[in-house]
């Protein structure tokens, strides 16, 4: 009986993870693997490694037992963000999540990275996203001029 | 059926692990610094869009070429959020007048960007009715128009611009001290596919600024939405005067309402038959007396007894 309601995720370095199906099938591409191949019950994810892995399994377990109550997901989300400011940790987190396709969590973490750009220099931005600066300059020159409209009103003065 | 989805979910799975094994192996090769700018496009269009329009055209778009194209795409701007930080009241007369002139601009700007695809605007703090001329000339698609406290938008202006907004559903106005009843009225009659209207302006607060004003004139903002708004499904109208019996106008015209937000409507008395078909009909009601703080637009709650 626990066992039809319960599967098995493989990380990509080989750990188990036993999840209910209930938790597991917030994730879009899990839903479509499970209904794929409803004679399995070992689902290898050969892209999420098993931290990560771990993560995003706290995160569906949370929301299952948050059922509909919105006021107690959020705080359950500010549990689980708490803390979670490892650059590598939160690209880790934003692929799987875009990987497995699970909205909530996706919206999450780009929220988080979001947080951390805010009123922040596009120099600020290249070094802690690890970002080149890319632009030739020309096109450099070509942006600058096109923002430049965002002064006018103050040069002019 | 079943062949189906198993050939519909596939490919989609496929694609993405695919992508993610080329992050894998990229990222292990250099530890603590994953590669962020090779994000699937839709996801980095996921961050930076919740920087808002200002900072994605001021500060994200200059970081790399990748994110520059990313905030080239129309669909990029199908949101447009202006928030600020609405500290221009602070600034010196002058400072004040330049900095909304660029957020206009700004503003202008973002729309160009969505190429006709805008369907939900905030504009908060600046706007002018030539602003808004501009946005009816090229957003046919426009669905969600919300606007606070900008006080250089006349209703006149408004009521017409509405006329070109054809798919409409959602009119929000906080502090629109310009707008009068007369031309909600008009907005209501011109938008009839209008589901969610908002129109927050604590009168008290207003009263404070503009003792002058008649009370009477201000009632009429309930009466324009039961006359003109018959298939609201969401109505807020915190800090109105409206009164039991216009409240009672609003749910007999209104058959459709499901969320009403009348927090610091004092005039109105929760009790008896009111109470019964509040309950009865409407799904999310937030109450007179219900906290405000979440509006961080709400000055301060004390005006309320001080300008009486």
């Amino acid at each position: 009986m626990a066992e039809e309601n319960t599967i098995t995720l493989k990380s990509s370095d080989g750990k188990e993870f036993l999840i209910s199906k209930k938790a597991a099938t917030l994730s879009e591409t899990i839903k479509a693997m499970v209904e794929e191949d409803n004679s399995s019950s070992v689902f290898p994810l050969t892209v999420v490694d098993s931290k990560t892995l771990a993560d995003v399994i706290t995160f569906l377990n949370k929301h299952v037992d948050c059922g509909d109550d919105d006021d107690k997901k959020k705080s359950c989300d500010e549990e689980f963000m708490a803390g979670k400011d490892d650059m590598k940790d939160l690209f880790d987190l934003v692929v799987a999540a875009n990987y497995l396709d699970v909205k909530d969590l996706l919206d999450l973490i780009c929220g988080k990275i979001a947080d951390m750009m805010q009123g922040k220099s596009p120099e600020w931005v290249r070094k802690t996203f690890n970002i080149q600066n890319d632009f030739s300059p020309e096109e450099e020159a070509k942006v600058r001029e096109e923002y430049a409209w965002a002064h006018e009103g103050v040069e002019e003065d | 059926m079943k062949r189906n989805k198993f050939e519909l979910g596939r490919p989609k799975i496929t694609r993405k692990s695919w992508e993610c094994v080329s992050y894998s192996s990229a990222s292990s090769s250099s530890a603590s610094r994953p590669p962020w700018v090779e994000l699937p496009r839709d996801v980095t269009a996921n961050i930076l869009h919740r920087l808002g329009a200002i900072e994605i055209l001021q500060s994200a778009q200059r970081v790399c070429t990748t994110w520059r194209s990313v905030c080239l795409e129309p669909a990029m701007w199908r949101v447009i959020d202006m928030r600020n930080r609405g500290d221009l009241h602070d600034m010196p007369y002058d400072l004040d007048i330049m900095c909304r002139h660029a957020l206009e601009i700004i503003c202008r700007h973002a729309v160009d960007r969505s190429q006709g695809q805008l369907i939900e605007i905030n504009i908060e703090y600046f706007g002018t009715d030539e602003l808004i001329h501009y946005i009816t000339e090229r957003s046919p698609l426009l669905k969600h128009l919300k606007l606070a406290n900008c006080y250089n938008i006349e209703g006149k202006e408004l009521s017409e611009a509405v006329k070109k907004f054809p798919q409409l559903e959602e009119v929000h106005l906080t502090y629109m001290t310009s707008i009068d009843a007369e031309y909600i009225e008009s907005i209501g009659r011109s938008c009839p596919m209008l589901k969610s209207f908002t129109c927050n302006y604590p009168w008290y607060n207003h009263n404070y600024f503009f003792p002058e004003d008649s009370e009477a004139e201000e009632m009429e903002y309930a009466q324009a939405v039961a006359k003109t708004m018959p298939n609201l499904r969401h109505l807020a109208l915190l800090g109105d005067k409206i009164t039991n019996e216009r409240l009672h106008a609003i749910l007999d015209n209104c058959p459709h309402l499901e969320s009403l937000d009348i927090r610091q409507c004092k005039n109105i008395d929760l009790v008896g038959d009111l109470e019964k078909r509040l309950s009865k009909q409407i799904k999310t009601l937030r109450r007179p007396s219900d906290s405000t703080a979440d509006c961080v637009w709400i000055v301060n709650d004390d005006y309320s007894y001080t300008s009486e």
